[in-house]
């Protein structure tokens, strides 16, 4: 499983050291970066607000489940909590619960296959979590750069005294003989009309 | 028998739950119940949704946040049973404790105006420059979180803005104390009698005296289970009533007790459980125990009916916490997840009278009153 350039930081809560180190290399193994082995308990709170994961990685059986789940709620903050549960063997179960934005599970034994088939099951969670940030992000970009491009188009009106309709395919010329954004032409536009 | 999982939190209120297995009432219905004893709300709400669990032992709010799809899987939960009334209570660190001291000494001898004597500090740390107090709940869709909301607002503040609210499970909040994490928490029995025992807390108030008999923790099943297995159903709300019953009768509290401190149930200090059900307020600094002698109700004035008007209570502090975006219909809502006809179906046989209604009105009683000849409990807020 490619991991690209960027690492995924993972924060691993285990109070079993044995059990920490195994799944940390596992995790190294597999391209994550593990950027703090911590145990668990309240103190959770102020570290991740610290350390910032991309990816938490949790036993089920800690009450500290319902810190993490609880933070993105409640505070704003963005980690992803992937917590396992230990009876569920079923894929299926376990990709429903991803798809559905909840964390997945584990089993109490770590070897080494499973770790592998544990971390896809998070990677497909991380990538859907990333899918929808970028489609929000696509989408507010594309809203800033319509709202960028009226607001060009108002002062080429209003300044120069064009028609709306040739004010937008000057605009939609420029871009084109200059290889540029739209959004970047009316933002030219822009910090030039607008003194 | 029928076999039926059932998943609990060990919290004094997981009460009927053991009673039910230990004294028989289970039995009695023909069903062979296994207790799964769980770690976090979030583990069992996750088990109740995949089947690991039939039913559950839940904070009644997670059962619209599920049901409505918020904070997890979308999965309609519903319930035919309370597990009673009251239980939690508001503490402060010593160290906050103590500045309210300053601007207060009374403060412990008037809960009601303890919002008020925070706000002083909160505004002051505020003119300072200071980080915010932090409170602590045990889970976002929790009646903790809604009775702390409301308490600090009877005194004017706005918890979105003035404080940090955070969640540490209940048996993390001593810990949390100890390493300075919160200044303040919500939490329910034994965790608040425990956390002043420790001396680690001061309790301020009772969920009580926030909501006189404000609405707890619910058994919850899907809809789809409830569909499909509606005798069984009924059969566990009546056992579950029948050991609310037990639990309510004073010869049993030694026995009752006993059954809680075992490891695999609650697992807490038999003297903490003591002063839990007895409604003491324990605070070793002024050598004496408030008596709030229904800091927890388990079986009188019907604490074990599922009144929508309580689904409808959850349902606007949801909307008001702005946990649910968006218009609901808040009363067809509580109606789908408050089964108040199953309760009624349930216990037909115990020749109990019922009142026909599913909502009463919430806020307007000082005092006990009656509905349709059935005695209910106050319901005022601070």
């Amino acid at each position: 499983m490619a991991v690209a350039n960027n690492p995924i930081k993972v924060m691993l809560v285990d109070d079993d050291s044995a059990r920490a180190a195994l799944l940390s290399q596992a995790l190294q193994d597999h391209g994550y970066e593990v950027v703090a082995r911590v145990e668990p308990g309240p103190s959770l709170l102020s570290k991740v607000a610290k350390i910032l994961p991309d990816m938490i990685v949790i036993d089920t059986d800690s009450p500290d489940r319902d810190i993490l789940e609880s933070m993105s709620l409640l505070n704003e903050h963005n980690p992803m909590p992937v917590v396992m549960f230990s009876d569920v063997e079923d894929e299926s179960v376990i990709q429903e619960a991803i798809r559905s934005g909840v964390s997945g599970y584990i089993a109490k034994g770590v070897d080494q296959q499973r770790v592998k088939s544990i971390m896809n099951v998070a990677i497909a969670r991380f990538r859907e979590y990333q899918a929808l940030k970028n489609e929000l992000k696509q989408t507010k970009d594309e809203l800033e750069s319509k709202k960028l491009i009226d607001q060009a188009k108002h002062l080429l009106m209003s300044q120069k005294g064009v028609p709306e309709q040739e004010a937008y395919k000057a605009m939609r010329k420029m871009s084109m003989d200059r290889n540029i954004r739209m959004a970047d032409v009316a933002e030219n536009i822009i910090s030039v009309l607008e003194w | 028998m029928k076999n039926v999982n059932i998943g609990f939190i060990p919290l004094t209120d997981s009460a009927p739950l053991i009673i039910a297995k230990e004294e028989g009432f289970f039995e009695k219905q023909g069903l062979n119940v296994s207790l799964q004893k769980e770690v976090s709300w979030s583990n069992v709400r996750d088990k109740l949704i995949f089947g690991e669990v039939d039913a559950a032992h839940m904070l009644a709010p997670m059962l619209m946040a599920t049901t409505l799809g918020i904070g997890g899987l979308k999965k309609h939960l519903v319930t035919g049973y309370s597990f009673g009334l009251n239980g939690n209570a508001i503490g402060v660190s010593n160290a906050l404790f103590d500045e309210m001291k300053q601007y207060d000494t009374n403060v412990l001898l008037n809960p009601k105006g303890s919002a008020q004597v925070l706000k002083k500090i909160i505004q002051a740390r505020s003119t300072n420059q200071e980080e915010p107090l932090r409170f602590a709940v045990v889970f976002p869709f929790s009646m903790h979180h809604y009775l702390l909301r409301h308490w600090l607002k009877s005194a004017g503040v706005e918890a979105d803005r003035e404080v940090q609210i955070v969640v540490v499970p209940p048996s993390s909040v001593v810990k949390a104390l100890e390493e300075k994490l919160i200044d303040g928490y919500c939490v329910g029995e034994p965790w608040s009698t425990h956390a002043v025992k420790c001396e680690k807390g001061v309790t301020l108030i009772t969920g009580y005296e926030i909501w006189n008999n404000a609405p707890e923790k619910v058994l919850g099943v899907t809809k789809q289970w409830a569909d499909e297995n509606k005798t069984t159903h009924q059969k566990l709300i009546l056992a579950l009533y029948q050991a609310s019953e037990w639990i309510d009768q004073v010869g049993h509290k030694e026995q009752l007790i006993k059954y809680l401190a075992q490891p695999e149930y609650v697992g807490a200090p038999e003297a903490s459980l003591r002063n839990s059900i007895d409604g003491e307020i324990y605070h070793p600094d002024a050598q004496f125990c408030r008596k709030v002698p229904n800091f927890s109700v388990p079986f009188k004035y019907l604490a074990n009916f599922p009144w929508q008007s309580h689904a409808q209570w959850i349902l606007r502090q949801m909307k008001s916490a702005q946990q649910i975006k968006g218009d609901i219909d808040i009363q067809k809502t509580a109606a789908t997840i408050y089964l108040t006809d199953l309760y009624r179906e349930a216990l037909v046989t115990e020749g109990v009278t019922l009142p026909t209604a599913n909502s009463k009105e919430e806020g307007v009683h000082a005092q006990p009153w009656f509905m349709e000849g059935v005695e209910l409990g106050e319901d005022c807020f601070i």
